[in-house]
């Protein structure tokens, strides 16, 4: 079994892509939070971590905004847990920042050019 | 901030801290399955996890407030300010308990006599239908009915009601209750439908087929056991059988209270110089003319055609008096009318009265936000917006408003049956005072309104200073609270202003009522029972045999001691109803226009001593005697506004005139009477003998030594002796007949009064409220100036005469709105200007005692500062 790389060594999630990534974990079926928080975690080769205290408001506030909803579920651990999924104005807010994350990733990409070549003197 | 979190709130709490638990469960059980031991993974969970209050409470953050989550809040918190100050809050809500449920008993009756429909279908096609007479609507002979019904193209329906008592005997006792002759189709045009049985048919009138009869339902409760085979069964009404045919509705009691609806005989019993057969009868007035209208038809079109319908009769028979004019008038517009002015007054009253109410608990708030004022900076400093601040105060408000809304709805709840007074006779039958959703709904939005108004100057004063100024503001407070206090003494002086108008009109109402206590009715009430009788027609057909009987129970009264003097008449003067008659007078020719003379005189028949009896003075020619006999020439005594009106300026004696047919000779001429009202001038007022024209209904007088209650109940045994068929009833004494008669007056002085007492203890409180604070603010600056060796009684002097300041603007402010609410007030006063000096006087007087008595505490306080006290408290 493979060691986790050290906490020192992953990625904290950028403000605003939380929602997304969140949104794109949804897709493949409801989960609860810490289903996603270790799906996103694995998704991205263990090197992106979600902390609690970011993933609990997110999905609150993409509840109130009716992109997800909530229901409570007994899991296969007999614990009661708040299972997420996604709406259907949740799945065309995931069309539409997915749009949007590759307008901006493009434009950050194509600002920053190509990599420079190393061994120049 | 403790706020208590609503109840939602704390449920949506406990599911997020349920949620983070499942978190950490979950995070333990994949560890473990990945092979760490339980404390381990619950240590490594839980770190992984971080701070779990800090993700609840960031968590939380982002739930927000929802609107309704802050109002909860609000609401919680106000109530616990509220709480907090008890007596504030007793005061405040008591105060507005009593100005809303005075408006919502009031507007309770507005509402059912003014507003709601009568309990009959479609009621704004129902109408009365009659000559013009005196600018009302008079009452239809039963020829012109006949007429009218025939030959008007406007009317879907028409029937003719004239109201009866009616003897009804089951058993043993007979009871008078009340009836209504009523044309068949009277069930189809007020559109009531009996719950057992049928109407009338169209043929059931006239002899022989008229002895039918439906019942209400009360009666058919208390008599008939409410027995459904109750049809078909056989009531002695008069002495003579009626059938059962229906049973009308629960509740329908139209109109005059009927309890028995009977066709119409069109045999009333004859009388002097009226045509035998009832249907030719144009003389007599005594149907009143209830019709629907058909649809698409106005108002106006209505009134053209009965007018020329009218027209037609008068052409057609000059002995007629159906003059041209004729009214087409809504039937329930009719029946509440008069009372509207009064109703509308003591609307406009009780919202003075909440005014004054609203206005002293926004001064209260006020008061108590100078000791708020510094938590509202602190918060204003913290961070919270001003229109958060407004609306916690407002909130306040709110819940205070809707708290004394809530009690005013049950203090208006025990009032409204005491305010069925203010409902007009003719309509009380009709209207049910009940607190029905509409007046709760007008409750609640007085409540709301009420707590606006109240609440917003409070909460504008809130945030008026900057939030600094107003901390250094609540600190110190010698100059502080200027704007405060100007907005209270604004208060104040709206409120005595207000004070000052219904105190007024209070006085100008009473002043009113014994001004019309005092008139002189015309006879003197004093010493005299009445009591009447209705003989009923099976036995008393013949005219002999009425006028014996009168004779023979005149005589047994007589007997009586204590009796002085004993007379009948038709008619007690101020009781309700009249009776009228046409006339023409010898010598005068008359056209077709003027078929009569203009004025209808009212008509009474009485025994030989009647006059001696009631104490009216015989001005001219003789009073009637024993001689004035069936058999002997017909006479008449006229009352002096007869006589003037008949033959100004020349002596009635020995002239004659005329009903429809024969001759009446003038004997005498009496003092007026007032009969209608005591408001209203004597009308022209003539007198048979019962002899020459025995009606059929009788009151007996009886002038007694004693008082007269002591041998009212021998007088009633007497006259039952007689007959002992007979119910004796309404046994009144004079004096209780003109009390009756001013009892409408009396109460609306007397509500008004109440009304006025109501606001002036408040306008008191409130300008003790304003100087006590003005006293409580200045403590320092008065310290001073007493160390400073101020006298004692020119502080005192000073405090008062700021207090009579306030309440002189009040004064002049509310002498302007009297004078605005003149004419308003004009058409219910009797014999009183709407701006009576010695009322106005007397008011002011009131108002500036109250106002130096409200002074007085404060003013004492000031005068007794200790100079070290106060400054020491700063």
């Amino acid at each position: 079994m493979a060691k986790p790389p050290a906490y020192r060594n992953r990625i904290e999630v950028l403000q605003g892509t939380l929602d997304l990534i969140v949104l794109q974990t949804l897709q493949w079926g409801p989960r609860h939070g810490y289903g996603i928080a270790r799906a996103i975690q694995a998704g991205s080769g263990e090197l992106l971590k979600v902390d609690t205290g970011s993933l609990y408001p997110a999905l609150h506030r993409l509840e109130r905004q009716g992109w997800i909803a909530a229901d409570w579920k007994t899991s296969e651990n007999k614990q009661h847990v708040r299972v997420y999924r996604l709406t259907a104005s949740g799945k065309r807010q995931l069309v539409a920042q997915r749009s949007w994350w590759e307008q901006l990733s493009g434009a950050i990409a194509s600002i920053l050019g190509p990599l420079p070549e190393r061994g120049e003197p | 901030m403790s706020l208590r979190r609503p109840l939602f709130r704390r449920r949506r709490e406990r599911e997020l801290e349920e949620e983070i638990r499942g978190h950490l469960a979950e995070a333990v059980r994949e560890r473990m399955e990945r092979g760490e031991t339980r404390a381990a993974a619950e240590s490594a969970a839980r770190r992984e996890l971080g701070n779990e209050l800090l993700v609840r409470e960031v968590t939380r953050d982002t739930w927000g407030w929802g609107l309704l989550d802050e109002l909860v809040q609000d609401a919680s918190y106000a109530l616990r300010v509220l709480r907090r100050n008890r007596g504030f809050s007793a005061v405040a809500v008591l105060t507005l308990a009593l100005g809303i449920g005075a408006n919502v008993a009031i507007f309770d009756v507005v509402h059912a006599v003014l507003l709601r429909p009568l309990p009959l279908p479609d009621d704004e096609r129902l109408v009365i239908v009659g000559p013009e007479w005196r600018g009302s609507i008079g009452s239809v002979a039963p020829a012109d009915f006949l007429d009218l019904r025939a030959q008007n193209r406007v009317f879907a329906g028409m029937t003719a009601v004239c109201a009866v008592t009616l003897n009804l005997r089951e058993g043993e006792q007979p009871e008078r209750r009340q009836g209504v002759v009523v044309t068949p189709e009277f069930f189809d045009v007020v559109g009531v439908r009996p719950r057992l049985g049928r109407g009338f048919l169209p043929q059931e009138h006239g002899s022989g087929r008229d002895h039918v009869v439906v019942i209400s339902d009360s009666l058919w409760r208390a008599r008939l056991g409410a027995s459904p085979d109750v049809l078909g069964r056989q009531l002695l009404l008069n002495d003579e059988p009626y059938t059962v045919v229906g049973v009308a509705p629960p509740g329908f009691r139209f109109p005059e209270a009927a309890e028995l609806w009977v066709p119409p005989r069109f045999a009333v019993p004859h009388r002097i110089g009226e045509p035998k057969d009832p249907s030719q009868n144009r003389g007599s007035h005594y149907f009143d003319t209830y019709a629907r209208l058909r649809p698409n038809v106005s108002y106006r079109e209505a009134q053209a055609n009965v007018s020329v319908i009218m027209a037609r009769i008068a052409q057609a028979d000059p002995t007629a008096d159906a003059r041209g004019g004729a009214l087409v008038r809504n039937l329930r517009e009719y029946l509440v009318g008069e009372s509207r002015r009064a109703l509308l007054v003591m609307l406009g009253a009780v919202a003075l009265v909440l005014l004054v109410a609203c206005a002293n608990v926004a001064s209260l708030l006020l008061a108590r936000g100078a000791a708020r004022q510094r938590e509202l900076a602190l918060r204003t400093a913290l961070g919270a917006s001003r229109g958060r601040v407004v609306r916690l105060v407002l909130t306040e408000s709110l819940v205070l408003g809707l708290l004394g809304g809530v009690l005013g709805v049950a203090i208006a709840g025990a009032g409204v049956p005491l305010l069925v007074r203010l409902v007009p006779a003719s309509a009380q039958n009709l209207v049910r005072l009940q607190l029905d959703p509409v007046v709760l709904l007008f409750a609640l939005a007085v409540a709301l309104v009420t707590a606006v108004i109240f609440g917003l100057s409070p909460a504008l004063v809130a945030v008026a200073g900057r939030g600094t100024a107003a901390l250094h503001d609540a600190a110190r407070s010698s100059t502080a609270g200027r704007s405060r206090r100007g907005f209270q003494r604004l208060l104040v002086t709206g409120e005595t202003a207000l004070a000052l108008m219904l105190l007024a009109g209070a006085g100008l109402l009473v002043k009113s009522f014994l001004r019309m206590r005092a008139v002189d009715p015309g006879f003197q009430p004093a010493s005299v029972v009445s009591m009447s009788v209705n003989l009923p027609l099976a036995a008393y057909l013949e005219p002999a045999r009425r006028t014996a009987y009168a004779r023979e129970a005149l005589a047994s009264i007589e007997r009586v001691p204590g009796v002085a003097a004993a007379a009948l008449v038709t008619r007690v003067p101020l009781r309700p109803g009249s009776s009228s008659r046409g006339v023409t007078v010898e010598g005068r020719s008359y056209t077709p226009e003027q078929p009569v003379e203009k004025v209808i005189p009212n008509y009474v028949a009485v025994s030989p001593g009647y006059f001696r009896t009631l104490g009216i003075t015989v001005l001219a020619g003789r009073e009637f005697t024993g001689d004035d006999s069936a058999e002997r020439p017909q006479v008449v005594i006229v009352s002096a506004a007869a006589a003037e009106t008949f033959w100004p300026g020349e002596s009635p004696l020995g002239r004659r005139l005329s009903f429809s047919e024969g001759m009446l000779e003038v004997v005498g001429v009496v003092a007026d009477v007032r009969t209608a009202s005591l408001a209203q001038r004597p009308l022209p007022l003539l007198y048979a003998p019962y002899a020459q024209d025995p009606w059929t209904f009788m009151s007996f007088v009886a002038r007694t030594v004693p008082a007269p209650e002591s041998v009212s109940g021998e007088v009633r045994r007497a006259i039952q002796g007689v007959d002992k068929s007979l119910p004796v009833t309404g046994v009144r004494t004079l004096e209780q007949v003109v009390t009756e008669s001013l009892a409408p007056r009396q109460f609306q002085a007397g509500l008004t009064s109440a009304f006025a007492a109501l606001s002036l203890v408040l306008a008191m409180m409130g300008i003790y409220g304003v100087m006590s604070y003005a006293v409580a603010q200045r403590t320092r600056e008065i310290g001073i100036r007493a160390a400073l060796g101020a006298e004692p009684g020119r502080l005192f002097r000073e405090v008062v005469s700021e207090g009579l300041r306030v309440v002189g603007l009040g004064t002049l402010l509310g002498l302007a709105g009297a004078f605005a609410a003149r004419s308003a007030l004009a058409s219910l006063l009797f014999e009183v200007s709407p701006f009576d000096p010695l009322t106005f006087t007397l008011v002011l007087l009131l108002l500036v005692v109250v106002a130096v008595c409200a002074c007085l505490v404060p003013a004492r306080r000031a005068m007794r500062v200790d100079p070290v006290v106060a400054l020491r408290t700063e």
